[in-house]
């Protein structure tokens, strides 16, 4: 996985376009660019992801994040008769892969491994006598950075920490310039190219087939 | 040969399953426990699910134990530990009148060999309400029990894994809707199951033994010796 940082990857993207002679009244933001990178790297990282899954050859390491003793906290409903939520939540927001499988493994503190749960499912599953949620059996859903614990109450909820493994999501455009990003070998180039398209089609207000020929027709000056 | 006694944990049944789905993930898992629940149903009892218990009357009935899944043996005690005689009258309570006036005045009493009314409902063994059943007061049960640990979770007599990592399969298949791999699980299933139901009827040694010393014993004799 290539390591370099926000401003090493948005100047070379502002080199590419350019042929390597930036004008200091470019018309290119670099925070433009970050935008753009928040845009496109996601689903990038997903189709790869989702692609290496569906061959059922599994997440390279190096995506992953682990973070450990998460305590859980609650979340008290203002009316008296509905449910108060248990939750852990996690520094980022995992990526959605097929089967919400950018979380990868959730296990209490003593290695006890939590099923995850379908949202659809949840109804389902309390309805069984054996693969109900319980203090034995903590089972957990996932809305964005937050996972929603059943089987642990208020009472038992200070009792367990939660590890968890997952693939976050990184957002470019709120990191500083030297700060590092983390992008997988595989979707590097295809980030650049997709970024270079981008921009090229916003400097030189190209990008459109006129000769019908299913390329982009660049007018570079 | 004949099941062992020897119980392992569900998980232990519900991680070698996993090993061979591929495709399952912790979502498939969370319903995976019910399905090792359902299949351990369809194979049956055997030696592994035997408990007893000693159960005190109140007012005439005595409460079957929470985990009970049928009885295998029932006896009636007195308070001075001496056996009393019961005859199981079936379901729920009296409709007849009972013609033993000896027994119904007490007279012939359960101390002397006379049999106390014994009926069953979903919850509770009711004993009769005669002079006699007074005298009752504690009960032995055997019984066939799903067994659980101390937390309630199953376990599962060791040689029951791999038919119900078959089950698993199948129900796994089930739930894809996958139509080729529920015809071909089906039957690898099936299979298991009756030879696991199979091995659950088998005597170990010791029950063998003493089956073939009752055998021989009403065989006749002769002594050569004597003769």
């Amino acid at each position: 996985m290539a390591s370099f940082t926000k401003e090493m990857l948005i100047s070379d993207i502002i080199l590419r376009v350019t042929k390597g002679k930036p004008s200091d009244d470019l018309e290119l933001e670099p925070t433009q660019v970050a935008f753009w990178i928040d845009q496109i790297l996601p689903a990038l990282i997903k189709a790869t992801l989702d692609k290496k899954l569906d061959a059922k050859l599994g997440i390279d390491p190096d995506y992953f994040k682990i973070e450990s003793c998460i305590k859980p906290k609650i979340k008290i409903s203002n009316c008296r008769d509905c449910q108060d939520n248990i939750y852990i939540q996690l520094e980022c927001s995992p990526i959605n892969l097929i089967r919400d499988l950018g979380v990868a493994r959730v296990v209490t503190e003593d290695g006890v491994q939590l099923d995850k749960m379908s949202i659809h499912e949840i109804d389902n599953l309390r309805n069984l006598r054996f693969s109900k949620p319980s203090l034995t059996n903590i089972k957990y859903h996932r809305i964005k950075n937050n996972l929603y614990i059943y089987g642990v109450t208020e009472d038992t909820m200070h009792l367990v920490e939660f590890n968890a493994i997952y693939v976050p999501s990184q957002t470019i455009y709120d990191l500083n310039d030297d700060d590092s990003v983390f992008i997988g070998d595989e979707i590097l180039p295809l980030l650049a190219e997709e970024l270079e398209t981008i921009a090229r089609r916003q400097l030189y207000q190209s990008g459109i087939d006129e000769e019908n020929n299913g390329k982009q027709d660049l007018n570079i000056q | 040969m004949s099941t062992s006694t020897a119980l392992v944990p569900a998980s232990r049944v519900v991680a070698l399953a996993m090993s061979v789905l591929e495709e399952a993930d912790t979502i498939d898992r969370a319903f995976i426990h019910e399905w090792v629940f359902e299949g351990l149903k369809q194979l049956g009892p055997n030696i592994s699910w035997y408990d007893e218990a000693v159960l005190y009357p109140v007012e005439y009935s005595f409460k079957k134990p929470d985990n009970m899944s049928s009885a295998i043996d029932f006896a009636l005690y007195d308070s001075q530990d001496h056996e009393l005689r019961f005859v199981l009258r079936g379901r729920g309570s009296r409709i007849h009148q009972s013609d033993n006036q000896l027994i119904n005045d007490g007279e012939y009493a359960p101390g002397l060999g006379a049999p106390i009314d014994l009926s069953e409902d979903s919850h509770y063994y009711n004993i009769g309400t005669s002079a006699g059943a007074q005298a009752v007061a504690y009960a032995y049960i055997k019984f066939f029990k799903f067994p659980v640990d101390e937390t309630g979770q199953l376990l599962i007599p060791e040689e029951d894994t791999m038919p119900l990592v078959y089950f698993i399969r199948h129900m796994w298949y089930l739930r894809k809707d996958d139509k080729m791999g529920i015809a071909q699980s089906n039957n690898k299933w099936i299979a298991a199951r009756n030879e696991a139901r199979g091995a659950h009827r088998t005597p170990s040694m010791l029950v063998g033994k003493e089956i073939a010393r009752t055998w021989n014993s009403m065989i006749q004799k002769q002594s050569f010796k004597i003769f």
